[in-house]
């Protein structure tokens, strides 16, 4: 296991190198010069305010020194300044931004788990029923609409069509009601995935023999869906976590930006918006690493869940 | 004494059955797939024929006739810059067919390529085939189409401008959205090929072990000859199947950055910006977020239902969705 771990991550890092090194060279020659534009911007333009500040960035050296200076500011946790923000170091803003966004994605990933997981469970048990039907095309649906499609029509249909919330913009933390409406939107999205792998986990499971030998040793039907049924389905269930996690990512950069939650998709928007190249490349570094890092725990949960996994043996051949 | 035979043969008879035809006739049987076939026919039909149709032009400002609502003039209303709601639509529409079909075409093209190329050759170009693959899918997917989306801009700018001062030929005349679609082409390919490539590449290693490649090989066949006649065409069942719900993929990034700002800009027409342009009043004027909001919407859901619809009827033995 601890070999396997350490393999997995001799993978990561070179596909992380090169994958910082393609978005570094994109952010590096893609927009032009920024310390131009920025000047520009600010209307004092001169030859020697261009000098200091290219030197001050560090952007008059050759493009491999820069990459390679980069590189070991990511290993101590400095990401470079923000040009847009004035030069406020880009760690603090997302050492502030991400917990904000941290918290919010997990409401949102409990409520897609706790919805997604018991429907698929339920259209399979009535395979190909009016309910399974219903369920599967309702998570067709939600999961098509667009996040800041779909968050709008929310807030207009709560504010203005059934006036119940006054002000459901802003942050409060967890446990304040403005998370609500938000969360749903984020969890919304991935929730198609997680309904068809838990349905065609338990569609799966449910032909085995040892669930017919537990019905026909006479166990009641809850007993035989939570003991037997249920725990087959965590190991195809493990495989939609990336692809949460990106869902997630998506929703928030849009509802953030929508309900103006101060959090990581609301600052990687903000770059975009504000072509800051700088925190652009940050955050997107940054949420190649947590995707990464979620894939390594989630490859290794594998092997706890399933020992099959554990002796070496790939996930698609078991 | 034939007549007889022939109609006890008729007794017998079995209707005439072919996969293409069981598939159709599932298709057609499928009320959904069909209810969302007239949506995807009439958003292409408005993506072909929207802008001949738009009752007035979609960039003219009516800085008096603002935030308007339906009119006689105005069929729709009007947006905050006064322009003609139902025209931008009409326009939108056509950006959003467009991006799809062509994004879609592009990233369809590469993905086959290679993926059929690193299954068939195997080895180093598949080592690497399958290493960029992984890159690409360890990156979350919008964030990787953002990030090319605002990089690539200021390029395909300078090329512009380079081709207008050496040729003449103008792209940035009196709007610069030929440079927005080439962007957002450029960006949605790029995330679109890998997944396909990955699909077409696990058909083809399992077409590459049979007979009928190898008598091709022997034969005497080149490799594009087998490529061509033999794999793609052999392997593409499933990636047909696919490409409905690429559209609706497809729609749904170019949207996504047109909000954010890096896909299609003012003043060119989008749902995606005409939503975020309107996102600022929802509470005053909700109807000019709702309707590129609800267009977009059906779009997309209507491509998901029929591209689930086509699963099903293509592969009958598949667990996976509902009829």
């Amino acid at each position: 296991m601890i070999g396997y771990i350490i393999r997995r991550l001799g993978a990561i890092v070179p596909t992380l190198l090169v994958g910082i090194f393609i978005a570094f060279t994109l952010t590096y020659f893609g927009p032009g010069d920024p310390i131009r534009v920025f000047l520009e911007q600010q209307g004092r333009l001169s030859e020697e305010a261009y000098e200091a500040l290219r030197r001050q960035y560090g952007l008059d050296r050759p493009f491999l020194v820069q990459f390679g200076d980069y590189v070991t500011g990511l290993v101590r946790g400095t990401f470079g300044k923000s040009i847009w923000a004035g030069g406020r170091p880009i760690e603090v803003m997302i050492r502030r931004a991400l917990p904000v966004s941290v918290q919010l994605g997990f409401v949102a990933f409990v409520i897609t788990v706790g919805m997604g997981v018991p429907l698929g469970v339920f259209a399979a048990l009535r395979q190909n029923s009016l309910v399974d039907y219903a369920i599967v095309s309702a998570s067709v649906v939600l999961s098509s609409i667009p996040t800041f499609v779909l968050a709008p029509m929310l807030l207009i249909l709560f504010v203005l069509v059934i006036p119940v919330l006054k002000n459901p913009i802003g942050w409060g933390g967890v446990f304040d009601a403005r998370i609500v409406l938000p969360a749903f939107c984020i969890a919304v999205g991935p929730l198609m995935g997680i309904v068809r792998q838990a349905r065609s986990a338990v569609l799966e499971v449910i032909r085995q023999d040892y669930v017919r030998t537990a019905y026909a040793k006479g166990l009641p039907r809850r007993m035989v869906i939570w003991r037997h049924i249920f725990r087959h389905i965590l190991t195809p269930l493990l495989s939609v976590g990336v692809g949460l996690f990106g869902g997630i990512l998506q929703g928030s950069i849009f509802v953030e930006r929508v309900f103006n939650i101060p959090g990581y998709g609301a600052l990687s928007f903000q770059s975009f918006v504000a072509r800051d190249f700088p925190v652009i490349l940050a955050t997107t570094v940054v949420a190649a690493v947590i995707a990464m890092t979620l894939n390594l725990v989630l490859d290794v949960s594998y092997g706890l869940v399933d020992p099959r996994v554990r002796l070496g043996r790939r996930v698609e051949e078991v | 004494m034939y007549k007889e035979a022939f109609e006890a043969s008729q007794l017998f008879r079995q209707e005439e059955r072919s996969l293409v035809r069981d598939a159709v006739r599932k298709l057609v049987a499928n009320r959904l797939a069909m209810v969302s076939l007239f949506v995807i026919v009439f958003v292409f039909f408005v993506g072909i024929f929207g802008p001949l149709l738009a009752p007035q032009d979609y960039l003219e400002q009516d800085l008096r006739a603002y935030n308007q609502g339906p009119s006689r003039d105005h069929l729709l209303g009007t947006d905050e810059l006064g322009r003609d709601m139902l025209s931008r639509l009409l326009w939108g529409g056509r950006t959003a067919i467009m991006v799809a079909v062509v994004s879609t075409s592009i990233s369809y093209l590469i993905g086959i390529l290679f993926g059929t190329l690193a299954a068939y050759r195997g080895g180093i170009t598949d080592a690497v085939f399958v290493r960029t693959v992984d890159l690409f899918d360890s990156f979350p997917h919008i964030l990787v189409a953002m990030l090319l989306a605002s990089t690539m801009r200021p390029w395909v700018q300078r090329l512009a401008r380079g081709l207008e001062e050496m040729q003449g030929i103008s792209l940035l005349a009196d709007n610069t959205v030929y440079i927005d679609y080439l962007v957002v082409f450029g960006a949605l390919s790029m995330i679109g090929w890998a997944g396909i490539g990955r699909l077409i590449r696990g058909q083809v290693l399992t077409l590459r072990a049979t007979d009928f490649v190898l008598a091709a090989r022997c034969v005497g066949a080149r490799e594009r000859w087998i490529i061509l006649r033999h794999l793609v065409p052999n392997a593409i069942g499933p990636v047909i199947v696919a490409l409905s719900s690429s559209f609706g993929g497809a729609m749904m990034y170019e949207s996504s950055l047109s909000f954010i700002g890096i896909g299609i800009q003012p003043p060119g027409a989008s749902w995606g910006n005409m939503i975020v342009l309107s996102m600022g009043q929802w509470r005053y004027y909700p109807h000019l977020v709702l309707m590129p909001g609800i267009l977009l919407m059906l779009a997309i859901i209507a491509f998901n239902f029929f591209g689930d619809g086509l699963n099903d009827a293509l592969n009958p033995r598949a667990l996976a969705p509902v009829r």
